[in-house]
């Protein structure tokens, strides 16, 4: 996004709304970091801009700089699955699905989330190891079609694109997920740019249990109380 | 994305705030589910979310919708979101949508005890679940605690951290009452996930505290 800087008057009002910190004013005018920028569209939405300076150039539609927007404005749908914000129904949709089914675990792991953002290439951090040991990641997210799948690695035209936030998903048998979570555990301590939430999905067994809770206790991961639950609504019901 | 999962704050912040997700399978259900969202839709509005939004027509409870209009905007992959503040409501909602067998698949965020346990009294049994086992990585980049108590109540990050610190600022000095700080804050959030009655509770704390260190 862009300071018509002609418009502008320089009264600072916008500078709070920004996600990423990136609208700064000099010379009595507000400007965009474009290197900062998201392209989440928050500042010509919703600032109450005195003189309406905020727009939207041409550019943020055209590759690779598209990309920001895609991942960053959670009004737009991603083409590749025809889902809006990260483009991924993850634990959602997972009753009809069955993306994730008993002795599977699925990762979800948000990198920029939350608040800070991130280049696209600090994926590897996770990808290029994950790649190693030959974890498939999810075809229905579209951050998979931004890395090369069988080595992790980034696209060049690509890497440097600072995004909001996207998830590198995958599932696993279960009994791999001790020795997976313990590389993304080691890999979370090179990641010095940015954060990444980490998110486990996981199928409630017949008794209701959850057969991941007791392994991340030995592992000496704590497992918080909160949760996105999928309460089996969704028809027909994938009952794997 | 995961959207209504990485809440933070402490375990007793979380008593009444239940965020709501309902959708499609692409590919699978989604073709000529329309109807059936929108029937998801009203069901849950009937029940009085203390939000609702709409990422079709940019809207939410704060900015103000038209019930209609969202229902008639209502296309095959739309979901319907939004967050409750009661739990009794979330377990009425459930029972509806049981008995009516859209067969749209519904997530509710919470405290997982609590979540199951509603689930059992609407008659479910709960299917999958996404867990949160934190953030990882440069977490001294992030902003302060308090804040983020606020920011990740939008689960598309909308909601600045300057922003909030401005909101808290406001409130501790009295220049804003918590629930004018609420409504400001859930305005950035189209999904109408963040909770007002969460943010009111947090704020009014905040203003407490402020009195008490000027007391002191």
């Amino acid at each position: 996004m862009k300071v018509n800087q002609e418009l502008c008057i320089g009264c600072r009002k916008c500078i709070p709304f920004c996600p990423q910190g990136a609208i700064h004013v000099e010379n009595r005018k507000a400007f965009i970091d474009q290197d900062e920028c998201v392209e989440c569209g928050i500042c010509v939405r919703q600032i109450e801009c005195p003189r309406k300076a905020f727009y939207e150039p041409p550019e943020v539609n055209e590759w690779p700089r598209s990309v920001r927007k895609v991942f960053g404005d959670p009004t737009e749908k991603h083409q590749s699955t025809g889902v809006r914000g990260r483009g991924t129904e993850e634990v959602k949709t997972n009753d009809v699905t069955g993306r994730v089914k008993r002795g599977q675990i699925g990762f979800a792991l948000e990198f920029g989330r939350p608040s800070i953002g991130t280049k696209v290439k600090e994926v590897e951090i996770v990808t290029i190891p994950l790649a190693k040991m030959g974890i498939v990641f999810e075809p229905c997210n579209p951050l998979t079609s931004l890395l090369d799948t069988a080595t992790g690695i980034v696209h060049d035209d690509v890497r440097e694109e600072k995004i909001l936030s996207a998830i590198v998903e995958f599932t696993i048998p279960f009994e791999r997920f001790e020795e997976v979570a313990s590389v993304v555990y080691e890999a979370s301590k090179k990641c010095t740019n940015t954060v990444f939430s980490w998110g486990l999905v996981v199928r409630y067994e017949e008794d209701g249990t959850i057969a991941a809770v007791p392994v991340l206790e030995k592992l000496g991961i704590h497992v918080p109380k909160n949760a996105k639950v999928n309460v089996g609504l969704g028809r027909p019901l994938c009952n794997e | 994305m995961s959207h209504t999962l990485h809440r933070f704050g402490p375990e007793e912040t979380f008593q009444n705030d239940f965020p709501f997700i309902s959708r499609p399978a692409m590919k699978i259900n989604h073709e000529g589910a329309a109807p059936k969202m929108r029937r998801v839709m009203e069901i849950a509005l009937d029940h009085e979310p203390v939000n609702w939004g709409s990422l079709t027509t940019k809207q939410n409870l704060t900015l103000g919708f038209d019930r209609e209009e969202l229902l008639g905007k209502t296309e095959d992959n739309s979901p319907a979101m939004g967050c409750f503040d009661d739990r009794d409501k979330v377990v009425a909602v459930l029972k509806q949508l049981k008995e009516e067998d859209l067969g749209m698949s519904v997530v509710v965020t919470g405290l997982r005890d609590k979540v199951e346990e509603m689930c059992h009294e609407a008659g479910l049994t709960p299917h999958s679940a996404d867990l949160a086992l934190g953030i990882f990585g440069a977490t001294e980049k992030l902003p302060e605690d308090e804040t983020l108590c606020f920011t990740t109540m939008c689960g598309h990050a909308m909601l600045s951290a300057g922003l909030v610190r401005n909101i808290r600022k406001a409130v501790r000095e009295g220049r804003m009452s918590p629930e004018e700080g609420a409504r400001v804050l859930a305005k950035p959030c189209y999904c109408g996930i963040f909770n007002q009655t969460r943010a009111t509770a947090l704020l009014e704390k905040e203003k407490e505290q402020a009195q008490e260190k000027t007391e002191e």
